[in-house]
């Protein structure tokens, strides 16, 4: 069962193998939280998104048909979710990603938690400064054009699947991607130097 | 000034590997000579390195993750499969579950409903007021004749009698006094119309006839029963005075009070002339004129006579001891029919004594004048108020004389002589209203002339129930 395609686990599922969502769950579980916390940039609220995600697929299911792909549909339903709550203007604030996970005062901050045990303290400090700069442009990106480049560069779905997901050509997907490829390269322009000088 | 080219707008799908084989070396071969491709496939490569660093990948909370995934096993465990569908039960679900499907649905359950409630009679719209248009006396007086005898049931939902006479049809039954023969009569075919409705004769319900006032009276709605069965009576009053009017109220050829053919062109008013004339007013144009609310009572009924072959034929028919001799299941429109006189009583299996003059026409036309006379003379003695054209009567004249009956023959043309006269010097339009207005323009004494006449030599149509009209 676990090397089954995810079309036909939830097939399974919908004849009633409940094993089968579990593992549908397991899959994509992380993937579809990563993409709705860099959309929400709330980690509560992304729990939150994530669980009615999950439910409207158990709800869904029996409407399910093999028309797409079985991640498409899941991060549509994730994806809309993520819009409704936006639109709800609860979470407008910009996530930090040197905020402590979770509220967590204990808790890492999440940029802490990005491995990289073989550079240097110099190019830790150049990596931590090109991040926080990174991160920075990639909030003050437009909606449409953030939620491409997340599921372009985090969730590593292809252009045409993006299409689906968002519901528009993917000539425009590409032409969103462009536009926020050239401001997230404006933005990283005076870092250059200093990532080509790192040892 | 840039040269963009078509391999150009594939650097980003080159930059992100969904290029395929061929056009992925395609690319690299334009990549080689294109500085502005590889400027900007170097600028997309630095952002994907900057971004893995800037996005990395996020353990959902361990602490919530057990529990959110418990909470979707559990909320997958309670979903039940849905049991296999139909496309036809899928289709019924569906419209059954539509908002604009379901309106529809109710639409057509209460548009139904209503319809057949419609064409069963038990559902009335209301009805717009219309001014109170009494019949003329003359109508009264023709439907006097088939009206039984009270029901009683009605009187005790009379109206006071200082109403108006309109509305004193449903007053009540029995107390003929401030009453005119009008309201009586109207009243006698209101009740005679419920009556034959109830079957309360017969003691049957006439099922196949029970229509809306029967149903209310069947409910004990008297009011609305006697409402709808007046609205009825006008109307049938209406029809048989139409039907009645031409074959009745044409006086016989020799009888006439004027130069004998000529009262055969009278027309339908012509029997309630007198009755209006007698009123000191012109006779009504139309049989829907309305009559004055004082108007005067009919000239009291002689006693009648004894009535033609055919018409007696029709009261043994229709009257019995002054009620109706018909099983209560009778419809209204056989009521109708039979009030017709001519066309129920016509010998020889001939329908109308129109058919039978059409027939001496005919035999007339063929030169068989002993059969086209005769027939000429049964019509003159089965219907002696049926009044022949003089044109019409030429074959009949002609016939005579080949048959060698001169001076039947030169009395016929003498007869219609004056009419011809007449008709050459009228114009058509004063011919139109001589045929209306005509009787009303005769002088009081005439009027007293023809009136002594009438009751020296009654009517030859018998008027049963005005000789039942004392005993009410």
């Amino acid at each position: 069962m676990r090397d089954d395609s995810d079309e036909s686990l939830m097939f399974r599922y919908r004849d009633g193998d409940v094993r089968a969502f579990e593992l549908l769950v397991t899959r994509h579980r992380k993937a579809v939280y990563n993409f709705i916390v860099r959309f929400v940039r709330d980690a509560a609220q992304a729990e939150d998104v994530l669980q009615e995600t999950f439910l409207r697929v158990i709800k869904s299911a029996d409407a399910y048909e093999k028309q797409a792909k079985f991640t498409t549909w899941l991060y549509t339903i994730a994806r809309n979710l993520c819009v409704d709550a936006a639109r709800r203007g609860k979470h407008r604030r910009a996530a930090s990603l040197d905020a402590p996970v979770n509220n967590d005062p204990e808790a890492p901050a999440l940029i802490e938690r990005i491995a990289d045990a073989g550079a240097g303290v110099d190019r830790q400090a150049i990596g931590r400064q090109m991040a926080l700069r990174m991160q920075e442009a990639i909030a003050q990106l437009p909606d449409e054009q953030r939620e491409i480049f997340i599921l372009r560069e985090v969730n590593d779905l292809q252009f045409n699947e993006i299409a689906d997901i968002v519901g528009c050509p993917e000539n425009t997907v590409k032409s969103r991607m462009r536009y926020a490829l050239e401001k997230l390269r404006e933005a990283l322009e005076e870092y250059r130097d200093l990532a080509q000088a790192a040892p | 000034m840039k040269v963009v080219t078509d391999e150009c707008e594939r650097l980003l799908e080159f930059a992100y590997d969904e290029l395929a084989g061929d056009a992925a070396e395609r690319f690299r071969a334009h990549l080689a000579g294109c500085a502005k491709c590889q400027s900007e496939l170097d600028g997309i490569r630095r952002v994907r390195g900057a971004a893995k660093a800037a996005l990395p990948a996020i353990e959902p909370p361990e602490a919530s993750s057990g529990a959110l995934h418990a909470q979707l096993l559990h909320a997958a465990a309670q979903r039940r499969p849905a049991p296999p569908r139909g496309k036809l039960l899928a289709f019924a679900r569906k419209v059954s579950q539509h908002p604009a499907y379901a309106a529809a649905a109710m639409f057509l359950l209460v548009g139904g409903a209503v319809g057949i409630e419609w064409s069963r009679g038990q559902l009335f719209m209301a009805e717009p007021a219309q001014p109170k248009v009494a019949s003329s006396p003359s109508a009264a007086a023709e439907a006097a004749p088939i009206v039984p005898a009270p029901v009683e049931g009605f009187a005790q939902n009379g109206t006071p009698g200082d109403q108006p006479a309109s509305a004193q049809i449903g007053g009540r039954a029995g107390a003929p006094s401030g009453e005119t023969d009008l309201e009586l009569a109207k009243k006698g075919a209101v009740e005679q119309q419920t009556r034959l409705y109830l079957g309360t004769k017969s003691g049957e319900r006439p099922m196949e006839v029970r229509s809306a006032p029967a149903h209310h009276a069947a409910s004990g709605h008297f009011e609305k029963a006697k409402d709808k069965a007046n609205a009825n009576a006008s109307n049938a009053l209406a029809d048989d005075r139409q039907q009645l009017a031409a074959p009745v109220t044409r006086a016989p050829r020799r009888e006439s009070a004027s130069d004998g053919l000529v009262g055969g062109d009278i027309g339908w008013n012509a029997q309630s002339a007198p009755a209006a004339t007698g009123a000191g007013g012109s006779a009504p144009s139309s049989p829907y004129a309305t009559a004055p609310a004082a108007a005067p009572a009919p000239p009291p009924a002689p006693a009648a006579e004894p009535a033609p072959a055919a018409d007696r034929e029709l009261q043994t028919a229709t009257v019995s001891d002054g009620k109706l001799a018909r099983g209560g299941g009778e419809t209204l429109k056989n009521e109708r029919s039979a009030v017709a006189v001519p066309k129920a009583a016509a010998p020889r299996g001939s329908s109308t004594p129109e058919a039978l003059r059409k027939r001496a026409d005919e035999l007339a036309n063929a030169n068989r004048c002993e059969e086209a006379v005769k027939l000429f003379e049964e019509l003159e003695r089965s219907y002696p108020r049926f009044r022949i054209a003089p044109r019409d009567r030429l074959p009949y004249v002609r016939c005579l004389r080949t048959t060698g009956r001169q001076a039947d023959a030169l009395d016929e043309l003498n007869a219609a002589e004056p009419e011809r006269a007449r008709k050459r010097q009228a114009a058509p339009q004063k011919a139109h209203e001589a045929h209306t207005v005509a009787p009303a323009k005769s002088s009081p004494a005439e009027e007293q002339a023809t009136a002594k006449k009438k009751s020296a030599k009654p009517e030859a149509k018998p008027e049963p129930a005005k000789a039942d009209a004392p005993s009410r």
